[in-house]
């Protein structure tokens, strides 16, 4: 079975229908690898209705959402554990990642994120809910 | 939204470190619980599980709590909470975990709030 998945902006292009943990395990794997190399380009992924909550500071759309992550300076982050669950409505996606992280020369710290995808349109989500947190020891 | 998941969450694990038989009553039949990678469905699969843990004496910590309230994206769509802390558990060295929730109303406007998704997992080292 040939499945062809193509990640571009929040279309994935599937031969066969994805589970949401495919469709989970693509997010998150073009989310870090995006926030890594140019957290711009994670504006695609938001919408004027999408929240997030980082280190307790709530944020609302994609522009301030974005203005965020572009000021942190550079992440690169090893996922460590990702669990999935379909959500309250039959169109979205419930995921938490466990993990460390690093930011510039800073030593690695761990951290949680929470995301919920809601779908857009067949097979192309957007982020409704972000969480992060980082983890101090 | 932050006071009504403040006060879910204040219960949920003292139910939980007090008397687990009780969170059986905090799910419904399409409930679903994510343990450690393991997914439950249903209240009486849920409370099976975390009644049938390893555990005599357990105290969870709370760190962080943030709450989302979902309800934005339509009627009954819920709070989110997301908890970070520390857990006790018997004379172990605490363990930090992170928790999500989605809090739902069983009949809408009721104030009867259940958790429909319930993601758990542990961070070690």
């Amino acid at each position: 079975q040939i499945k062809n998945i193509k990640v571009s902006n929040v279309e994935i292009a599937v031969k066969l229908k994805m589970s949401a943990e495919e469709v989970a395990k693509a997010f998150v794997s073009h989310y870090y690898e995006n926030f890594t190399t140019n957290p711009s380009n994670l504006a695609s992924l938001y919408n004027d209705s999408s929240m997030l909550t980082f280190e307790g500071s709530s944020l609302l759309g994609a522009q301030n959402i974005i203005a965020k992550y572009t000021s942190i300076g550079k992440i690169t982050f090893d996922q460590n554990t990702i669990d999935v669950q379909p959500s309250a409505s039959a169109n979205a996606i419930c995921i938490q990642v466990t993990g460390k992280l690093k930011i510039e020369a800073n030593n690695p710290m761990h951290y949680t994120q929470f995301f919920q995808l809601v779908a857009s349109g067949p097979s192309q989500y957007y982020v409704h809910n972000d969480i992060f947190r980082l983890v101090y020891a | 939204a932050e006071q009504l998941a403040q006060a879910f969450v204040q219960q949920y694990y003292n139910t939980f470190d007090q008397n687990r038989a009780g969170l059986a009553g905090l799910y419904q039949p399409h409930s679903k619980l994510s343990f450690e990678g393991q997914l439950f469905t249903g209240s009486q699969e849920i409370g099976n599980k975390l009644t049938s843990l390893k555990i005599n004496q357990c105290k969870h910590e709370m760190t962080t709590v943030d709450v989302q309230d979902n309800r934005p994206l339509g009627a009954g769509q819920g709070i989110l909470v997301f908890v970070t802390g520390n857990i006790y558990m018997d004379s172990a060295n605490p363990v930090k975990f992170a928790q999500t929730f989605l809090l739902h109303e069983a009949v809408p406007n009721s104030g009867q709030w259940y958790v429909l998704n319930d993601i758990f997992r542990l961070n070690y080292g």
